[in-house]
């Protein structure tokens, strides 16, 4: 198990052995349990906004398809 | 003051607010997953940020390449069937989970090869393209230099004599320099020369205009086509085009993670990047093709006298001297990331200096690269257009558009994309059999290519060929093994 150490301890090994804080702090740690569970949570409720729908995917391969053939007929 | 002593004075609220600035800033930096309230780029910001990355003087320089293949009607065809292709297949592949999770793009890699092998993947894409373009770029800036001084003096150029090469020499240095100083500076240079390069290449353009009529322009031919058989030079064409598209996967990910949403991380690449990089292509392509010359230090003089000429050598030199600057500092950022404790111990100065060593002896010992520069482009598509077909399939077709943002950021030697050793072999796999695929469909060191080529590209194979083996591989092995968490 990781010992604990005080946040200018933690600072102090970071400047000697060059590993950022992040890598051993318990806060940090925690900061990334809270986004992780703030996307679970998002994912759960299917609440992603601005989500790419089939309209999107549909118009993205129109726009491309007509831009191929209408320069393959143009230019090639 | 110490920073013990500083806090000892600090109130709960204050130590809590600033660990919160802290942790907010290491999510910017990419240690964690942004959440959608810090995302702060809208539709038009991301476009503007897209347009200011895409409107470089290496679009001039491939506009040029461009025009040594076909004419300027065929050469537009090109660049806009290459580009639209390369662009919307990069941004499928990078800037949709980035966009959903505001997760950094090298850690999502791991989801596709594993916590090591997203560094190899890492050192392939992004060092050694980085490393490549540090180099053509600053052998540009000397042939600036080189072109100025001509001018100044009344006198022929020579772009490949030792002028050249300490001029480029120079600018290596001065870019170690810049960037070892911090991103405040770049950010400085980056407001002022992407709004000017717009205006040089309307000026550009309205000169060209004015020397010939646009459908004079259209029936110029090719300045020097490698091919008799012209669906082959054409094809030729598109394929630098494919590989400028594609060159954008090490970079647009990391942009998109700023965006709001997955729309407004998708769609500006439409508009920012095809737009401004086909814009400035067309630019370089009839420059080189009206002038007979395909090297923008050269066709710049010609076209536009000795007194503009010089203002735009100067000014294209210092803009590929910002382009330089912002591909070092995100290159070695990036890094830092995926490096282990020791690499990040190396101080920021001396790995940059470290970095610039290949680049440097480029410069000195392979100067012929500048004028085949397309050929490393071309080569760059062969694992790009790889890592995009593995990062289609495996992102909406393998785990259905979900990523697990927990795995990804927690421990990862016993975490699921631990896969073999840190490595996921059947990635590994794919990208290879991608990369081999484009080779033997494409040689870009020789043109040399099967019948096949003239219908089907070599990157479009390429890129099929790597989506297909993934997504086969990983439906018949990985679950069974429990790899990868895949659904």
């Amino acid at each position: 198990m990781e010992p604990h150490f005080s946040r200018k301890d933690a600072r102090r090994r970071d400047a000697t052995r060059g590993t950022t804080m992040e890598d051993n702090d318990t806060a940090w740690q925690n900061e990334l349990a809270r986004r992780a569970r703030i996307y679970e949570d998002i994912e759960a409720g299917h609440r992603f906004e601005g989500t790419m729908t089939a309209l999107d995917y549909t118009g993205m391969t129109v726009l491309t398809v007509v831009l191929v053939a209408a320069f393959w007929i143009w230019g090639a | 003051m110490t920073d013990h002593v500083a806090r000892g004075g600090l109130s709960a609220a204050e130590i809590e607010r600033e660990d919160a600035a802290r942790h907010s800033a290491a999510a910017e930096r990419g240690d964690a997953p942004l959440l959608p309230s810090e995302r702060l780029w809208g539709f038009w910001e991301f476009t503007y940020a897209n347009s200011a990355l895409a409107i470089a003087t290496w679009a001039f320089l491939i506009g040029g390449a461009i025009g040594l293949f076909v004419g300027p009607k065929e050469g537009i065809a090109a660049i806009v069937i290459g580009n639209i292709v390369g662009v919307v297949l990069t941004s499928l592949a990078t800037t949709c989970m980035s966009g959903r999770y505001g997760v950094e793009q090298f850690i999502a890699l791991r989801s596709q090869f594993g916590y090591n092998g997203s560094r190899v993947v890492y050192v392939l894409a992004v060092v050694l393209l980085t490393m490549g373009w540090l180099a053509v770029l600053a052998m540009m800036f000397g042939r600036s230099i080189d072109g100025l001084m001509a001018l100044s003096a009344g006198e022929a150029a020579n772009p490949t004599g030792v002028k050249m090469v300490i001029a480029a020499i120079g600018a290596i240095l001065v870019t170690w320099f810049i960037v070892a100083k911090g991103p405040t500076s770049i950010k400085f240079f980056n407001m002022v020369v992407s709004p000017a390069l717009v205006i040089l290449m309307g000026v550009m353009l309205y000169l060209i205009l004015s020397q010939r009529s646009f459908s004079e322009l259209l029936a110029l031919p090719a300045l020097d086509p490698p091919f008799e058989d012209n669906t082959l030079n054409f094809i030729v064409a598109v394929e630098v085009n494919l590989a400028a598209g594609f060159s954008w996967w090490p970079y647009i990910g990391n942009l998109a993670r700023l965006t709001k949403n997955e729309r407004t991380a998708f769609w500006p690449n439409i508009l920012g990047i095809f737009g401004a990089a086909a814009l400035g292509e067309i630019v370089g392509l009839l420059a080189a093709v009206s002038l007979g010359e395909s090297d923008p230090t050269i066709w710049m003089t010609k076209i536009a006298g000795p007194v503009i000429g010089i203002i735009a050598l100067l000014f294209v030199a210092f803009a590929n001297m910002t382009s330089m600057a912002n591909i070092l500092y995100t290159s070695i950022v990036g890094l830092r990331q995926v490096g282990t404790a020791s690499v990040r111990r190396i101080p920021w100065g001396t790995v940059l200096f470290l970095f610039c060593l290949i680049p440097l002896g480029l410069v000195v010992f392979y100067p012929q690269m500048y004028d085949g520069f397309f050929i490393f482009l071309v080569w760059t598509s062969a694992l790009n257009s790889a890592l995009a077909g593995i990062g289609i399939v495996d992102y909406f077709f393998l785990r259905g558009q979900k990523l697990d943002m927990r795995s990804l950021h927690g421990p990862q030697q016993n975490g699921p994309y631990r896969f073999w050793g840190g490595f996921n072999p059947i990635g590994l796999l794919a990208l290879a059999v991608g990369c081999i695929v484009y080779v033997v469909i494409f040689n870009p060191q020789t043109l040399a290519s099967l019948p096949a080529f003239k219908y089907l590209t070599a990157s479009i194979p390429a890129c099929v060929a790597a989506g297909a083996v993934h997504y086969v591989l990983t439906r018949l092995f990985a679950r069974g093994r429990g790899w990868g968490q895949y659904p």
